[in-house]
């Protein structure tokens, strides 16, 4: 139970993050983070003894996003009762603009399905490689690859201001 | 790869720990954690016990079908008292001594004729140059008779005591070359049953007689040597026990007979 409580107070904030982005909402990565922990911590011993429990800790929070994510949704729309005023999105000395940015980006991703959120969390905040992103979600690299593209493809359509952002994207990307 | 859209999002999730992450997130995963890991050996621990459950629910009726059937004759000290439960495979089967005790039944196997001991082991029977294919045993079993040769003569073997009761007055009949092999009064043939009294004292058995106009159709043989010829007239509303011998005297044929074993 110690070890438990340190390692989820070392790592919440990092894994909240990452719930967040995958859910594109608080309530959403917050259920998601509570139920990825209770399964580590179901066999927590287990996962201790074959040492540094992150990476057990990552695919379930990652899998569960992209299979729990319909029920989790279901109980969001009766959760959100009242107009979201997203107070996560706003940091101390903001401007307007930075908050209607941060609008944008969740939005356009809240539109991606699951998988796609998934892959392009895993290839551009968490810098991982299109093998890594493969072997954490248990597909192939292909379909990492394909993913990546449809889900590029989909936020320049939602998001046509954040065009940049994106074509950027594509050029690092190229081979 | 540093690039813009991580950039984008990691500006996005700065201010996201504070709303997402619950001050008591440890303690609530871990007793959930908890919670899941009893149900998932609750589970484990209920499929084991439905399984015994259901194993027990099908052997238990079975037991309990074989133990309640009531040994023959199971109030006398030398009648079998027990029946097995099944029959086994047996390496070496061996043919039936002197004094067996008395024996469960009778089994086929690869077409020979086993005597089946109350434990479930089995002896050839009948012994090295007996043929009838219908032997008989008396309810307790502790009587087995056949016609043992093709001369004869029909033997009554206690299985307890050892004992071999003959009666020469029975052959098969056989002849060779016009010849009879032997000029026994009666003919029985191995092929027609023969059936015990219910309290194991006497046997009677289809032996037509050799003289041509005779009445003769059945002999009862006693466990004492006794032989009395009867006519198919005397025999008709006869009865061992009131009952059953009237089913099998008023037929002809083997099936009835069978019928009338049971």
């Amino acid at each position: 139970m110690d070890d438990f409580e340190a390692f989820v107070r070392a790592r919440s904030a990092a894994l909240a993050r990452v719930a967040y982005l995958l859910t594109g909402d608080a309530h959403l990565a917050e259920d998601l983070l509570q139920d990825a922990l209770a399964r580590v911590a179901e066999r927590w011993k287990a996962v201790c003894r074959g040492g540094d429990p992150e990476p057990y800790v990552r695919r379930i929070l990652y899998t569960r996003a992209v299979d729990g994510s319909r029920s989790r949704r279901r109980r969001a729309e009766v959760l959100r009762a009242e107009p979201e005023l997203w107070p996560e999105l706003r940091s101390p000395g903001d401007d307007a603009d930075a908050i209607a940015r941060r609008l944008v980006l969740r939005d356009a991703l809240a539109k991606l399905t699951p998988r796609q959120r998934a892959v392009l969390v895993l290839r551009y905040y968490e810098d991982q490689t299109v093998a890594q992103a493969a072997d954490l979600l248990g597909c192939s690299v292909n379909t990492v690859k394909s993913q990546t593209r449809y889900a590029l493809a989909r936020l320049r359509e939602l998001a046509p201001e954040l065009a940049e952002t994106f074509e950027r994207v594509e050029a690092v990307d190229k081979p | 790869m540093t690039n813009n859209l991580r950039d984008a999002m990691t500006d996005l999730v700065t201010a996201v720990p504070d709303h997402v992450v619950p001050s008591e997130l440890a303690e609530t995963a871990f007793a959930s954690g908890r919670r899941r890991r009893i149900r998932r050996r609750l589970v484990g621990v209920g499929a084991v016990v439905a399984t015994v459950a259901a194993v027990l629910g099908l052997v238990v009726p079975m037991v309990g079908d074989v133990q309640s059937l009531p040994p023959a004759n199971s109030d006398d000290d030398v009648g079998v008292t027990s029946y097995p439960q099944r029959v086994g495979h047996q390496w070496w089967v061996r043919d039936i001594p002197d004094k067996p005790g008395p024996i469960a039944g009778l089994v086929r196997v690869d077409l020979q004729l086993h005597a089946l001991a109350p434990s479930g082991h089995r002896w050839r029977v009948p012994a090295d140059g007996v043929i009838d294919e219908e032997p008989a045993i008396s309810a307790d079993g502790r009587y087995i008779s056949y016609i043992s040769g093709d001369e004869g003569p029909y033997v009554i073997h206690d299985l307890v005591t050892g004992e071999l009761v003959e009666f020469p007055q029975i052959s098969r009949g056989l002849s060779f070359g016009g010849e009879p092999l032997t000029d026994t009064p009666f003919i029985s043939y191995p092929q027609q049953p023969s059936f015990w009294s219910p309290d194991g004292s006497r046997v009677i058995i289809p032996a037509s007689p050799r003289e041509q106009n005779s009445d003769y159709e059945r002999v009862v043989l006693g466990v004492d040597g006794s032989f009395t010829a009867i006519t198919l007239e005397e025999t008709r509303g006869s009865s061992w026990d009131g009952r059953r011998m009237t089913n099998w005297c008023s037929s002809i044929g083997t099936t009835a007979s069978r019928r009338w074993m049971r």
